[in-house]
């Protein structure tokens, strides 16, 4: 885990891209790296979840057939407390994202894996198609009049140019606080457990008999932390989905 | 199916969604309604910090590039920094009423 060349511990490594299989197209580089090997991992875990688990299409449900279902029913209800029933058709979308987030967390959860939200240019793209489709779908739905968006109602008529810039720049910034909350909380997280698991087998292994026993605070420190980090895997993965569907309703019914 | 008669359907729909909804509600013990509630407020909590951080980096940048493209250093980039800044402190109110409204 530690560096292999300098010998000094090194928390950002766990980072790393590494290019598994080297593909160049057209002047790209489009290696099959070790990032993308976990989004497939994810997305084939997802498949399993959600096509296999309705195998048995059982009354009373099995334990994968319960997950399946409520995963289901909880972005259904997301979807539909949000967003209201014209969001029912994007869905599938919200569905999506939600599962490809969460499970790129999770599995960044088990040790030696790698976490792909934790770059990120990974969290921009899906922002950034979020961002995209939600202001086409504003302008297909509002059509001109979606510009009315950016002008908020009832402000003196001096103000207005001011107010307006503003809005134009909070707008703005919804993809990059989106993809910034989600890599910037799973890369901190991430290093923080490496930090500490630098702080356990250094004092364990120090080699000093009084320092070797207090290493036990370092390594209940790393129990409890994992908790939270499992907690803010679905936090986040849910704070990404909550708000798509809150930046759809805004273009969908505007306000 | 005429237009009436599917409108009287989803109407009977929704009212027995709304039915198990209520019952769902009624049969939930109190401290895991309490724990869905804190879940809800820890991520609406989470939004505050980064749009209230991320909103003046985007006004910076923004007013970079205007200043960059119209050679007028740095007259945009503190305007538009000071922009942001306020927007950032806009939507983190807005974002606090939220959790105003949750509590």
């Amino acid at each position: 885990m530690a560096a292999e060349k300098s010998g000094a511990p090194d928390p950002m490594h766990q980072f790393d891209i590494v290019e598994l299989i080297d593909i160049e197209l057209f002047g790209l580089n489009l290696s099959f790296t070790n990032s993308s090997l976990f989004m497939v991992f994810s997305v084939a875990l997802i498949i399993f979840l959600t096509l296999f688990s309705f195998n048995g299409r059982a009354t009373i449900p099995t334990r994968l057939q319960s997950i399946a279902e409520l995963s289901y029913e909880f972005v259904a209800k997301m979807v539909r407390d949000n967003v209201g029933d014209e969001g029912q058709k994007y869905f599938p979308f919200i569905f999506c994202l939600f599962m490809f987030v969460l499970f790129c967390n999770m599995l960044g959860m088990i040790p030696y894996t790698f976490t792909v939200t934790s770059h990120i240019i990974v969290t921009f793209a899906l922002a950034i198609v979020i961002f995209f489709g939600v202001t086409l779908i504003g302008f297909i739905m509002h059509g001109i009049k979606f510009f009315k968006f950016f002008v908020p109602s009832g402000v003196p008529k001096a103000l207005l140019p001011l107010l307006v810039v503003i809005e134009v720049i909070s707008y703005l910034t919804r993809p990059v606080s989106l993809s910034v909350r989600l890599f910037a909380n799973m890369m901190a997280g991430h290093t923080m457990l490496k930090v500490f698991g630098f702080f356990v087998a250094g004092m364990f292994f120090s080699g000093n008999l009084f320092i070797s026993p207090l290493g036990i605070a370092p390594l209940a420190f790393i129990v409890a932390f994992t908790g939270l980090e499992i907690l803010v895997a679905f936090l986040q993965a849910y704070v990404f989905a909550i708000l798509t569907c809150i930046y759809l309703n805004d273009s969908i019914h505007m306000h | 199916m005429s237009r009436d008669e599917k409108s009287a359907a989803e109407e009977k729909l929704k009212e027995i969604a709304e039915k198990i909804e209520k019952y769902k509600l009624s049969h939930t013990p109190n401290d895991i309604k309490q724990k869905n509630k804190r879940g809800r407020q820890i991520s609406i909590a989470m939004r505050l910090s980064t749009e209230l951080v991320v909103a003046s980096i985007v006004g910076a940048i923004l007013g970079w590039y205007i200043d960059k493209w119209l050679n007028t250093k740095p007259i945009f980039f503190i305007i538009f920094l000071l922009l942001g800044v306020i927007s950032g402190v806009k939507t983190a109110i807005a974002t606090s009423k939220q959790l105003y409204d949750e509590s």
